[in-house]
């Protein structure tokens, strides 16, 4: 019996085995282990579905079954779209089982994509303003002419030499690159994305220590994970990580939230700490000290691979540069960083900090931390508040471990494309003003004061799925540049709906929501490498059914059309002749002379940069780009593991020269790669060499992509940039320290997210506005008691500029002495606009009187008729307040991070007062900025070799090396 | 425990057919068995008999709950993060097939080895044997032509584990600490309530048996779930109805334990209970004044 048993496993292995040759799915799901309801991938030509509503007949859908990225969010998870066969329509997204990073798993705004596909109000022909710019006057107009126009301006500023009039500024990112290429072909430096109101000061945390500004936490075989706020845990991008720290945690791993606010993330937490606003970092202090002082930490590692020699030298130089003699000034460092001080800085009480740090200290190298944004981005230097949650994973020696938290670079695949034009040869001082030489990402949300200061003019600006004045701090300076057309000449809004910044614009173009565009993306959400492919799904469910499409157009709704192709063809009409030189960057290898086609330039893509697509694809008798069209996803390497150990060949240790650091400089080429993932740039040695890797005990290693090729606990780029007193990880005093407030102040949080929205992109999705759609203002009891206000009262909230009027919600989610208020909500349009959303969107009249102005609603949101019956049913009417109108620039001096937490006043609303209500003072708003400014320490001042900044630093398009000089004027000052 | 190098896969691909309602058609074929109509599958997975374990241990009859705990601490133990369905039948010969196959490894160290041995006699007898071969004895008689060949191959290759993994040398949990029987309750509604607690009464009473068992009586049918339509029998004739729940116990023990699924010792617990149901059942209708009616099948004469 036991012989028949083993002969029938024999054959249901071979079957296995045959199943899998042909790309089918033998088991849906080993065993129950993962999700099993997923449609085998052989059947997703044709998938059959029973109609429900037509029970108990029996009537049958057809599908094809198209995979794509969604585009809510950046975590492009994998969807499926279920493409109607017979009408060529989408009927509804779930998940992609093929997509290593969801795993067929997505958030309630991937299925929502739906909702934005056939949202009744969304833009679907280009449009051409025909009044006044704001007036709401629009005209259609075809994309020749639309084209035609907007490239002679281009190519006039290109011709004339004013390249730095062109600015492309980024929300949502689309590929990675691919618009810095666009304009690289251009030579114009015009890179403006959004991530100094988002993510810059996270960055700059991980960039300073690592040469890589982003982390990628091993969630999923952690022992103790470090979460400061829920951002990217159960608010904004979360779903990749949410799974698998549900995973750690069902293996019994200890979840430790740091969120001010009772969030979604605490809601889960074995440890819920509820610092007050800013103090974050001095927590971070208090358990690494508790590590020093009690002798927890991995001194192996830190010796390894810490950079505590060139520390001693720089700051210690009357001590032995020895290890020993590193650790003794290590226990000094941070002593005055006790439970106590954390505790009087955060409200906390030291008792629960100690049993914190206790199990941290136990967490040994699985210990998995996150900051994103959350406190990173909200106060003035938040930079150092990542920065101190990277020193614990470093005194731990939980980087790049399993369970740890990597470099983000290291998990992340970003193919070479088919074209990489130069770098450009200029820099925009407008995005990159000399203020800031060490800001993270472009200044983009000082834009209008730049310009105002007559920085400017800016001759044509594209605002591409970004709606500044709606997103942005500041937002009525932003409608006043908008209005401006000497400011401002031609605005170019690319988006898929309405928006606050579209209504100010000369040109509205409407571009694909994510089934309706093609883009390809990476993102670290584990320890391995993958692709994900973002497709335009009819497009393809057409070419499945035998049609030909040689235009995204052809397939979407309208008049809509994607990126890539747009870019494209704006740029043959900036070059008709190739006489300019940028033609040749989108021009098609196959036919040289004829444009690039999209399907040439994934094609090339997947056969040449893709390790082991083709060879994946060609097991199942498919072209790489068929495989990628049909599966969507691809994960190249898994198990990347701890880059930093990896030996250097010996085939790049030509001429080798190992300096008394050890850093290991060579004079071999750098390897050939098609992984172009931006990473730091360390400079070479005065002979020209470049630096390969780092020896550490007698070892040549690979190490970290840092001048140093370690860790930099501490970062010579900053004492030299002017910051020596920011050199070392360390507590900064936020601008909404309590020494900083007066008596009757509070700190309002504003930046946390829903999960089930998306900043102002996902107003037009039906199921995700009737899930959540207002903002009332979080107030603890106690406070609520202190102003006499209860549940759904009016209270006015003050900051430097202005107020708005909002409902209070009274609750102990939130400390008391802080408020909240969530993001995505106050969505408005202005009224006898007839365009817009109207499901989120609600009509208001816009009041300027000299500096001053006002928003006031001119009415709600309500049902309505359209060609969706369910406009109909709408049956909410508040629509919450925006309160980032009254939120005056907050840059910080050296991440450039705009830093929003808010010092405001709360009291009950004055008579006359309306929900919705906002009142702003623009010459408040510019003094506050002038007193921001004045803390800069411009490159003219602190550089130390004449030049704007330092080039070894990420930089989205990176200038030319002669770009980075400073004017020869000022480096005349700085030597 | 030689020759099982590969043996995993036919864990796994058991487990699949039960799990699946249109498994990939070469999957069957290679076990051997016809295509099974997905149909058929619904019926009898989703609503006869749901292979779950708490199903059948657990002292209400329903999914979850402690049994479902216990499996899920096994792969804790193993430090890997139990399925969102530990207890369900694909997940355990899932586990049981990983397993065999870890334990096959010629790498395997001494103590990794005899930790593998150990789990997998835990699965097996801890987690399997207390309820499979009851559970597979109703769906060789509920199911279709594909799912009766399916449980009498999968009986077949629990069989051979059970001569080639020993025995933990205590009962396991399901039956050291098995729910009470039913015991002499007053309230014969408590004493119903117990009878759709396999792992109390010992019996699997699924829909269709209800249904049968009213068309048998003569006695209108109730659509709803169990405990409902029971409820309606018992209303209609309580007699009647408790006679025939009897002489059902009696029926299902007879069977198994002719059937052999009763010689692993987990097994010979269930025809226990289902003959101390039977008793309790007819003690129950000559209380409420019947009598044991001579023509209802006493114990062991029901077939």
């Amino acid at each position: 019996m036991t012989q028949d048993l083993d002969a029938l496993a024999g054959r249901v292995s071979a079957a296995r085995d045959a199943v899998a040759r042909r790309g089918e799915t033998f088991y849906p799901g080993p065993s129950r282990v993962h999700l099993a309801a997923f449609p085998p991938k052989e059947r997703w030509a044709d998938w059959v579905e029973l109609d429900s509503k037509a029970w108990p007949r029996r009537r049958e859908h057809r599908y094809t079954l198209v995979p794509t990225t969604c585009f809510n969010c950046e975590s492009a998870c994998g969807l499926l779209a279920y493409v109607d066969r017979e009408t060529l329509q989408v009927r509804k997204f779930e998940g992609n089982p093929e997509h290593p990073g969801s795993r067929g798993r997505n958030c309630a705004k991937g299925p929502a994509t739906l909702n934005q596909v056939t949202d009744p109000d969304r833009i679907l022909y280009p449009l051409k303003r025909a009044g006044r710019r704001g007036e709401g006057r629009w005209v259609q107009v075809g994309w020749d002419q639309a084209l035609d126009d907007i490239a002679a301006r281009l190519r006039a500023a290109i011709v004339e030499g004013r390249g730095n009039e062109i600015v492309c500024h980024l929300g949502r990112p689309g590929e990675d690159g691919f618009t810095e290429r666009v304009l690289a072909s251009w030579g114009v430096d015009g890179h403006n994305s959004h991530t100094n109101v988002c993510s810059s000061a996270g960055r700059a945390g991980w960039h300073y220590w690592t040469g890589i500004d982003r982390p990628s936490a091993d969630f999923a075989n952690a022992k103790v994970i470090w979460l400061l706020s829920s951002h990217l845990e159960t608010g904004h991008y979360f779903n990749p990580h949410a799974q698998r720290i549900m995973d750690a945690r069902a293996r019994g791993a200890t979840l430790i939230v740091v969120d001010t606010r009772l969030s979604n993330t605490a809601t889960h937490a074995d440890h819920w700490l509820s610092p007050r606003p800013g103090s974050e970092a001095a927590i971070h202090l208090a358990v690494a000290n508790h590590l020093i002082q009690t002798g927890r930490y991995n001194a192996d590692f830190v010796r390894r691979w810490w950079n505590w020699e060139q520390y001693l030298l720089a700051c210690h130089p009357d001590r032995e540069p020895t290890f020993e003699a590193f650790q003794d000034v290590l226990r000094g460092l941070y002593a005055e960083y006790t439970f106590e001080f954390a505790a009087a800085e955060s409200g906390l009480d030291a008792a629960r900090l100690r049993t914190v740090a206790e199990v941290v200290a136990g967490a040994g190298t699985r210990f998995a931390s996150h900051a994103w944004r959350s406190a990173a981005a909200a106060n003035l230097g938040g930079w150092q508040v990542s920065r101190t949650l990277v020193l614990l994973n470093a005194l731990l020696g939980a980087v790049a471990t399993e369970g740890g938290t990597f470099p983000g670079a290291w998990n992340k695949f970003v193919p070479r494309p088919i074209h990489t034009p130069p770098h450009p040869g200029t820099w925009n001082e407008v995005n990159w003003p000399q203020e800031y030489p060490l800001a993270m990402n472009e200044m983009s949300f000082l834009l209008p004061h730049m310009l105002r200061e007559g920085r400017g003019p800016l001759d044509v600006y594209f605002t591409r799925v970004y709606n500044p004045v709606w997103t942005n701090p500041d937002g009525f300076s932003w409608i006043e540049t908008l209005l401006d057309e000497e400011q401002v000449r031609c605005h170019v809004a690319l988006t898929p709906t309405w928006s606050e910044t579209a209504f100010f614009a000369d040109y509205v173009l409407p571009m694909g929501h994510g089934p309706e565009r093609h883009d390809l993306h990476s993102y670290e959400q584990y320890d391995g490498q993958w692709i994900a492919f973002r497709q335009p799904v009819l497009r393809t469910a057409r070419e499945r059914a035998g049609a030909a499409v040689t235009d995204t157009r052809q397939a979407n709704p309208g008049q809509v059309w994607e990126e890539n192709e747009f870019w494209i063809e704006l740029s043959w009409r900036i070059d008709p002749d190739g006489a300019l030189g940028i033609r040749r960057h989108h021009e098609s290898r196959r036919t040289p002379g004829t444009r690039l086609t999209v399907e040439e330039y994934y094609a090339h893509i997947f056969e040449h940069s893709v390790p082991g697509l083709p060879e994946r694809a060609a097991a199942e008798g498919l072209s790489p780009l068929a495989y990628m069209r049909r599966y969507g996803a691809f994960e190249i390497r898994s198990g990347v593991g701890a880059v930093h150990e990896q030996p250097v060949p010996v085939a790049e240790c030509q001429d080798l020269h190992v300096d008394p650091a050890g850093r290991a400089f060579t004079r071999a080429p750098r390897p050939e790669s098609s992984n172009i993932v931006p990473v730091g740039d360390p400079p070479g040695d005065a002979a020209g060499r470049r630096p390969v890797g780092v020896e550490v005990d007698g070892e040549l290693l690979r190490g970290f992509p840092t001048p140093s090729g370690r860790l930099e606990f501490y970062s010579p780029t900053l004492a030299d940039w002017g910051w020596p007193e920011y050199a070392l990880p360390t507590y900064i005093r936020s601008h909404v320290h309590p020494s900083r407030l007066a008596p009757d102040e509070m700190v309002l949080l504003s930046t946390f997210r829903l999960p089930t929205q998306i900043h102002t992109r996902s107003a037009n999705s039906k199921w995700l506005d009737e899930i959540a759609h207002t903002n009332p203002v979080w107030i603890h009891p106690e406070d609520a008691g202190r102003l006499r206000v209860g549940a759904g009262d009016l209270v006015r909230v003050e900051t430097e500029i202005g107020h708005f009027v909002a409902k209070a919600w009274v609750t102990e989610g939130i400390r008391p002495g802080v408020v909240a208020c969530s993001h995505h909500m106050g969505r408005w349009k202005p009224s006898g606009q007839p365009d817009g959303q109207n499901q989120m969107m609600r009509p208001v009249s816009l009041e300027r009187e000299a500096d001053r102005w006002r928003l006031r609603p001119a009415g709600t949101v309500g049902p309505y008729a359209s060609a969706d019956p369910d406009t109909a049913r709408i049956w909410w009417t508040d629509v919450g307040v925006h309160q980032n109108l009254v939120f005056p620039v907050h840059p910080d001096p050296v991440s450039g991070m705009h830093c929003w937490h808010q010092a405001v006043r709360v009291r009950p609303a004055e008579p006359g007062d309306a929900f919705g209500d906002i009142a702003v003072d623009q010459e408040r708003a510019r003094a506050v900025h002038r007193r921001w400014l004045a803390l800069a320490r411009p490159a003219e001042t602190v550089s130390p070799d004449g030049t704007r900044r330092p080039r070894w630093l990420l930089r989205p398009l990176k200038p030319t090396v002669e770009a980075y000089r400073l004017p020869t004027a000022t480096r005349s000052r700085t030597g | 425990m030689s020759g099982t190098a590969s043996r995993g896969e036919l864990w796994r691909a058991l487990g699949a057919i039960c799990d699946q309602a249109a498994p990939h058609p070469l999957l069957p074929a290679a076990l051997g068995l016809p295509p099974a109509d997905p149909a058929a599958h619904t019926e009898l997975f989703v609503l006869q008999l749901v292979p779950y374990a708490s199903a059948y241990l657990s002292a209400d009859g329903m999914l979850g709950g402690e049994p479902a705990d216990r499996v899920a601490g096994l792969w804790r133990v193993l430090g890997m993060v139990p399925p969102a369905e530990p207890d369900h039948l694909a997940s355990l010969l899932g586990l049981y097939g990983g397993l065999v196959d870890a334990g096959a490894d010629p790498a395997l160290g001494e103590a990794a080895g005899a930790v593998l041995v150990r789990a997998r006699a835990s699965v097996l007898w801890e987690h399997l044997l207390p309820w499979a071969p009851a559970y597979l004895c109703r769906v060789a008689e509920l199911g279709g032509a594909a799912h009766q060949r399916w449980a009498a191959l999968l009986w077949r290759a629990l069989q051979a584990e059970v001569t080639a993994v020993a025995a933990p040398p205590e009962p396991p949990p399901a039956v050291r600490e098995a729910p009470p029987a039913l015991g002499a309750e007053p309230d014969p509604r408590r004493v119903l309530a117990g009878v759709l607690a396999p792992g109390r009464s010992g019996v699997i009473l699924t829909r269709a048996d209800l249904a049968r068992g009213a068309a048998t009586l003569g006695l209108g049918l109730r659509l709803g779930e169990r405990r409902y339509a029971l409820q309606a029998l018992l209303d209609q004739d309580p007699v009647a109805t408790i006679g025939w729940l009897a002489a059902e116990a009696g029926r299902f023990a007879a069977r198994l334990a002719r059937s052999g699924r009763a010689r692993p010792a987990p097994g010979r617990f269930w025809v226990a209970r289902a003959r101390a149901t039977q008793a309790r059942l007819l003690a129950l209708a000559v209380a409420a004044g019947a009598g044991a009616d001579a023509a209802l099948p006493g114990p062991g004469r029901a077939g």
